[in-house]
């Protein structure tokens, strides 16, 4: 069967077809055939070596995939061949091994997937996933309050554009670009800023009328992170949780000092800090489920390829442009 | 009538007692005529011009004074002469003023005394206003989740300890000299550490089976302060909210990721957050009275001395052998 590795780090190109024999599940797995399969940034960044945890080459990347049960072990009663499932690396001791035309798991990894729901659409869902966890745990916003999202029109940031709207918050997302800014707002957000056109700041300063935001989601950090202190409302709380531009300067406490008594919050947030917590996790997960098949959360798909062209879709997605999940098919 | 103040920035004996007219209530003020002075850190921050807050010279210190409404000028309907209430000059549009016999207020300043509650309590309460809303606002513990609270054997360390426990709470509080440790024991905490001659991240991992605790209250700083992270749980946060030993180093953002995965948070606090937001502070007093009242707060009295004694009193707060209100009675 077919799948998508590097043996060593670097760019897209370092990533290789190659051919392997088909896995066979053990006592207690089963193999699940893909239909669709997300990518995501995570990829480019074990294939970059830049990820916070090493993992061991060679690697094949993808946290996401979604298909049909077509073999079960010994022992296994939780699903059977026919069944769909959705798997997440996240249930995994390793994170990727998704771009191939089926994997092996543990009976207890996959999610089943409700009647009706297209596989491209499951393989968003991690997205989700790490969008509650940044409103149920990593801060507690409660309706009414506000909240500003970095890099909104992203995967992380789509999706917590939605979950913060369905709980009553007012959301505005900072898109770069007209056509990202759109999305944003289809998407239902409050108000968007175009960063390329407008001041961040005096556009956030303008939206509260000077009181600045409850809070503030970054996962672009970088050269511009100390400005999310200025644009926090009193008691107010960053959350970071990326580096799309790169480490910001670490001299965090001054810039919160020099915001005293505002009285500002810094978390830094990783989902890693569920690892061994499978109960919180799964339960969260269940939730998006259900969010998605009763309508409420609508990921929107970018583009489908060929799993034979994933090197195509990593280039597609640094370069910037998508919007939405992009899905690699078999 | 008799007052204590300063007119020249300095140590203890730039405090001079003199004799002014005793003041009269006008329109919509009362009259407060002293039962119990405290005594606090920011009396001696003013004293040696130390304290951004502190008003134009002459200056009299003393931020708390409870005792019996013995005038009321046109229009009072709030208060009755006979009336036992504390004021606390976080309601006054200037600190200070309470090292005096009798002062005069607006009537909506003051706080109403449930019966049967001391004077010499009452004016401890400003550290019980700060603790509840560290322990509400700044972050939020829930039941069951463990606290630790440096300088526990300080004011507002040891109402920390209270609320704390009140709340459901674990309580874990840092003291230096057995003599301390002694009190926070005696406070309630469920654990104390003597910093002078134990290991405290050790005994911390040791009391919390190597987990960490959920929050930690710090008001010391210092150097040390990065220390912190490394004895919180998983989504622990720290609240900074003094500077007893100095300012942090500015870089606390590596401290923090040094401990990735574990998504830690912290978060400066001061109380001049509300300045500008009386509801919020008038409701945390009230609070922290309620709980006065319900046997939760239960202030020690460390020295009750005379009012004339302030220079004294000002000299005993700065040995650091202060365990307790040191209360002033004219």
């Amino acid at each position: 069967m077919q799948i998508v590795r590097f043996h060593e780090y670097g760019g897209p190109d370092m990533l290789r077809v190659e051919d392997v024999p088909e896995p066979e599940p053990g006592p207690g797995e089963i193999r699940v055939r893909a239909e669709a399969i997300g990518v995501g940034a995570p990829d480019i960044l074990v294939r970059t070596g830049t990820d916070v945890k090493t993992w061991p080459l060679p690697m094949t990347p993808g946290n996401d995939m979604a298909g049909m049960v077509d073999a079960v072990g010994p022992g296994v009663s939780r699903f059977r061949e026919g069944d769909r499932v959705y798997v997440t690396s996240r249930e995994l001791p390793l994170r990727g091994g998704g771009y191939a035309e089926a994997r092996v798991v543990p009976e207890a990894a996959p999610f089943a997937i409700p009647d009706g729901i297209a596989a491209d659409r499951m393989v968003a869902l991690g997205n989700y996933h790490v969008a509650w966890m940044l409103l149920e745990h990593a801060a507690t916003p409660q309706p009414g309050q506000t909240v500003l999202v970095h890099a909104a029109a992203g995967g992380i940031g789509s999706a917590l554009v939605e979950l913060a709207g369905l709980r009553g918050l007012t959301v505005i997302g900072i898109a770069g670009g007209a056509d990202k800014a759109a999305h944003v707002r289809d998407l239902g957000a409050f108000a968007v800023i175009d960063r390329l056109e407008e001041d961040v700041a005096e556009r956030v300063a303008q939206l509260t009328e000077g009181a600045g935001v409850d809070y503030v989601y970054d996962s672009v950090a970088g050269p511009g992170f100390a400005r999310n202190f200025d644009m926090l409302a009193n008691m107010g709380t960053l959350v970071q949780f990326g580096y799309l531009a790169g480490r910001p300067a670490p001299d965090a406490y001054a810039e919160i000092a020099r915001n005293f008594p505002r009285n500002l919050g810094l978390r830094i947030f990783s989902i890693h800090h569920f690892d061994d917590k499978p109960a919180v996790r799964r339960a969260a997960m269940e939730r998006i489920i259900d969010m998605l098949t009763s309508g409420d959360i609508a990921p929107r798909i970018h583009a489908r390829m060929k799993l034979a062209d994933a090197a195509e879709a990593n280039r597609l997605l640094e370069g910037g442009s998508v919007i939405g999940k992009l899905v690699l098919v078999p | 009538m008799k007052i204590v103040r300063f007119h020249a920035h300095g140590g203890p004996e730039a405090l001079r007692i003199e004799e002014v007219a005793e003041p009269q209530p006008g329109p919509g003020a009362v009259r407060v005529r002293a039962e119990a002075i405290g005594v606090g850190v920011p009396d001696k921050l003013m004293l040696n011009g130390n304290y951004p807050w502190c008003p134009p010279l002459p200056v009299i210190p003393g931020n708390e004074l409870a005792g019996t409404i013995d005038a009321v000028g046109d229009g009072v309907t709030r208060f009755a002469v006979g009336d036992r209430v504390y004021v606390n000059a976080r309601e006054l549009p200037q600190r200070g003023g309470g090292y005096v016999e009798a002062m005069c207020v607006p009537a909506e300043v003051p706080f109403a005394l449930p019966d049967g509650v001391a004077a010499e309590q009452a004016v401890t309460m400003g550290n019980y206003q700060l603790a509840w809303l560290l322990l509400n606002r700044a972050a939020t513990p829930q039941a069951g989740d463990s606290v630790l609270v440096h300088a526990a054997a300080g004011g507002a360390g040891s109402a920390l300890i209270q609320l704390a426990r009140g709340m459901g709470l674990t309580a874990f509080g840092i003291a230096g000299g057995p003599d301390k440790a002694r009190y926070v024991a005696e406070l309630g905490a469920d654990g104390v550490i003597d910093r002078s001659g134990e290991d405290v991240a050790a005994r911390v991992a040791a009391l919390t089976g190597g987990t960490g605790v959920d929050v930690i209250y710090d008001s010391v700083g210092g150097r040390r302060f990065q220390r912190d992270f490394d004895m919180l749980a998983p989504m622990g946060t720290v609240v900074l909210f003094g500077y007893l030993g100095g300012h942090p180093d500015p870089n606390v953002y590596d401290a923090m990721r040094a401990n990735f995965g574990k998504s830690l948070a912290m978060r400066l606090f001061s109380i001049h957050v509300y300045d500008d937001r009386p509801d919020m502070r008038r409701h945390a007093m009230e609070q922290a009275i309620a709980a006065l009242a319900a046997g939760i707060a239960a202030p020690r009295i460390h020295a009750t001395m005379p009012l004339d004694a302030a220079a004294d009193a000002i000299r005993l707060l700065e040995s650091g052998t202060v365990t307790g209100k040191i209360v002033l009675t004219p």
